[in-house]
């Protein structure tokens, strides 16, 4: 026996499907997520029933690929229906219902998310409802899997009512929900409200996350230590300097880097899904969104910018959230601009080379970062899509449901980008300690030290005509963290003066993130893309070195002079490609009507 | 009119929706069809973003679709 599941979008039919048969059919809570029917086996009763997820449709008689599927489906199948429908939509499932009853199926009724409805003062009488539909009615909210294939097999055992299901419903078996905002929902739609909890939230996270001292630092110092520090003492006793090297500066730094930043990627995690799950992301998407597409971008993914000032690898794995891969997109090649924790110590480096206080040169090269993210943002080609968002319902978020998410996005994130770092370390490790001769050596006649020699000449515009300078560059590719740990080895900080350390900042500001947000890049977009942005960052980053070291040596009048012109151009060139696309839309909307 | 010509806390009934085939089907699923009632819950200050309560369901759009779908205030 078939058992077919029907009924509107959203409505819970995979989560039924699920639970009936322990599948895994895809959920969420969006329309359009299930496509083609799914089919699987049960035991019900004694026997074996197949039941089958069909996508969610409104009416029999649409042209929507969706609808002309289950239309030919049930046509093909004329097996019981189980009617699967929301209590808040049950009014608008009606026809649909109608519609299979009078083609006289076996039909059953279930009903969901019972409780959301009754909290809004919706009334329903299951015995009454059954009556007037004429069809077997009951609640499917959570009930185990045993109760619901009882309560199946009770519907289905039942003789067949004859008749037409009634298209009105009368008060006395359901009462529609009041949608009047409560009191909590006109709060969370005031943009006054809504901003500053959310920056509340931001602060405590990123304090959480990152402070010293606090969780996340001490569970990632935890980690370092116990990699790098014990596991590191403990293999002092292998005789072989290869393979002690290798276990210790190449596999045991590789795992221990990685798995150490996890903590505080999961605290920020944490609180992405936190905010998802009670609604609040989607009001700050509406409230943000006015400030966000002057910009190509929307509030979602401003989350993802934010969680860059983390850790770039996590902001762009956590872009896959955005449901418009042209602003996924665009997102993504913002998200390096804006500077991860790992570059910290590499400013603090740098401007303590040529100021008393760090501190303000750090947040300019900060904030230079944010405004060149934004600059990226307005500048790349972009087709503004349609905003049209529903906002998720206002709940408390349910604890087994975060916890079930945030094992997911971890894993997801471990396996995607864990080991294509290890790997990278692994291959760091093997360049920096063998020369070309294949010899175990010290890091200044590697591989890699003779390549960077080789290209130090890169950096004599900015006047670091220095392998050391190149080698540091080359090794914040792997982790940005490198580069302070090579400026501070090698160089003793950084030894070229102001000038030259800024332009080396701005370098590093602009250039290609490290080997782990390529890889979640290339997760996201391709590998294809991933090089190619990595690479123009890499190359705009040199010019734009070269640039601000022109300017702060005296050139900056020049520079201004040529960029003037320049930019005008631009802006000019930028409104005609608007005009045109402002006629074409036109002409389009014109053959539309 | 169309639905960017109401003010907070009207009421309307939809009449149709010209938009392409896709946005329609989500505004379907988002309780914006023919027919239907909803109400202007918020609308930004620069007229960019209007916040629709349609049916059980919150709706947020920018001004551009909004200035597709034709209604009748009620």
């Amino acid at each position: 026996m078939k058992i077919l599941l029907v009924g509107n979008p959203n409505a819970g039919k995979s989560t039924l499907f699920n639970a009936l048969t322990g599948g895994r059919a895809r959920v969420g809570n969006w329309h359009g997520v299930t496509v083609g029917a799914l089919c699987k086996e049960t035991t019900i009763g004694e026997k074996r029933v197949e039941i089958c997820d069909l996508p969610g449709i409104y009416s029999l008689d649409s042209m929507s690929m969706e609808e002309k599927l289950t239309r030919d489906y049930l046509a093909e199948h004329g097996d019981a229906v189980l009617f699967v429908a929301e209590c808040a939509t049950l009014s608008r499932a009606l026809p649909l219902l109608c519609a299979l009853k009078k083609e006289g199926r076996n039909l059953a009724l279930a009903l969901t998310k019972r409780k959301q409805f009754e909290k809004r003062g919706g009334k329903l009488n299951e015995t009454k409802l059954s009556e007037e539909l004429k069809i077997p009615v009951f609640t499917a909210e959570k009930l185990s899997r045993s109760a619901l294939k009882e309560r199946i097999s009770a519907c289905f055992a039942m003789p067949k009512v004859e008749g037409d299901a009634k298209e009105q419903l009368s008060v006395r078996a359901y009462t529609p929900q009041s949608n009047a905002l409560t009191r909590t929902e006109k709060l969370f739609l005031s943009g006054y409200f809504c901003i500053p909890l959310f920056l509340c939230i931001l602060f405590t996270t990123f304090y959480l996350t990152f402070a010293s001292g606090s969780l996340g630092d001490f569970l990632k110092s935890g980690i370092e230590n116990f990699f790098c520090g014990f596991l590191a003492g403990k293999a002092e006793n292998i005789p072989s300097p290869v393979l002690r090297s290798f276990l210790v500066d190449g596999i045991l730094t590789g795992t221990g880097g990685v798995l150490s930043f996890l903590p505080q990627i999961a605290i920020l995690y944490l609180a992405l899904i936190l905010m998802e799950e009670s609604g609040l992301m989607s009001r700050l998407a509406y409230h943000t969104d006015g400030i966000f597409s002057a910009v190509g971008l929307n509030g979602r993914a401003f989350f993802s910018l934010l969680m860059g000032f983390g850790c770039t690898a996590a902001a762009i794995t956590s872009t896959r959230g955005l449901d418009d891969k042209r602003i996924q997109r665009r997102a993504i090649l913002c998200l390096p601009y804006v500077s991860c924790s790992a570059k910290l110590p590499v400013y603090l480096v740098i401007a303590s080379s040529f100021c008393n206080d760090p501190f303000p040169a750090v947040l300019f090269f900060y904030a230079l970062g944010v405004a060149i993210s934004l600059i990226v943002a307005l500048f790349i080609r972009r087709e503004n899509p349609p905003f049209l968002m529903e906002l998720a319902p206002l709940q408390l978020p349910r604890p087994l449901f975060v916890a079930k998410s945030l094992c997911f996005q971890m894993k997801q994130f471990i396996i995607k980008t864990a080991t294509v770092i290890l790997a990278f370390f692994i291959a760091s490790w093997l360049l920096s300690s063998f020369s070309f001769a294949f010899t175990f050596c010290g890091e200044e006649e590697s591989m890699l030290a003779s390549v960077c020699r080789r290209i130090s000449f890169l950096f004599a515009p900015i006047g670091c005509n220095d392998w050391r300078i190149a080698y540091a560059a080359v090794s914040g590719l792997f982790a940005k963290e490198n580069v302070a740990g090579v400026l501070l080895t090698f160089c003793g900080g950084f030894p070229y003066g102001a000038q030259s350390a800024l332009a080396f900042g701005a370098f590093l500001l602009t250039c290609s993130p490290c080997v782990s947000a390529i890889a979640a890049c290339a997760r996201e977009t391709g590998w294809k893309h991933a090089i190619i942005y990595a690479a123009l960052q890499t190359l705009s980053a040199l010019l734009f070195a070269y640039a601000v070291y022109f300017a702060v040596t005296g050139g900056a009048v020049y520079l201004a002079i040529a960029a003037t012109p320049l930019i005008g151009l631009f802006i000019l060139g930028k409104k005609k490609v608007e005009k045109i696309h402002r006629k074409r839309n036109k002409f389009a909307e014109k053959l539309h009507r | 009119m169309t639905l960017n010509e109401l003010k907070r806390g009207d009421s309307a009934v939809v009449l149709r929706t010209d938009v392409p085939s896709p946005i329609r089907e989500r505004l379907r699923s988002l309780n914006v069809y023919p027919n239907a009632k909803i109400t202007v819950v918020k609308v930004s200050p620069m007229k960019k973003t209007y916040l629709l309560q349609a049916g059980n369901s919150q709706v947020a759009m920018r001004r551009e679709i909004a200035a597709m779908i034709r209604v009748f205030r009620t």
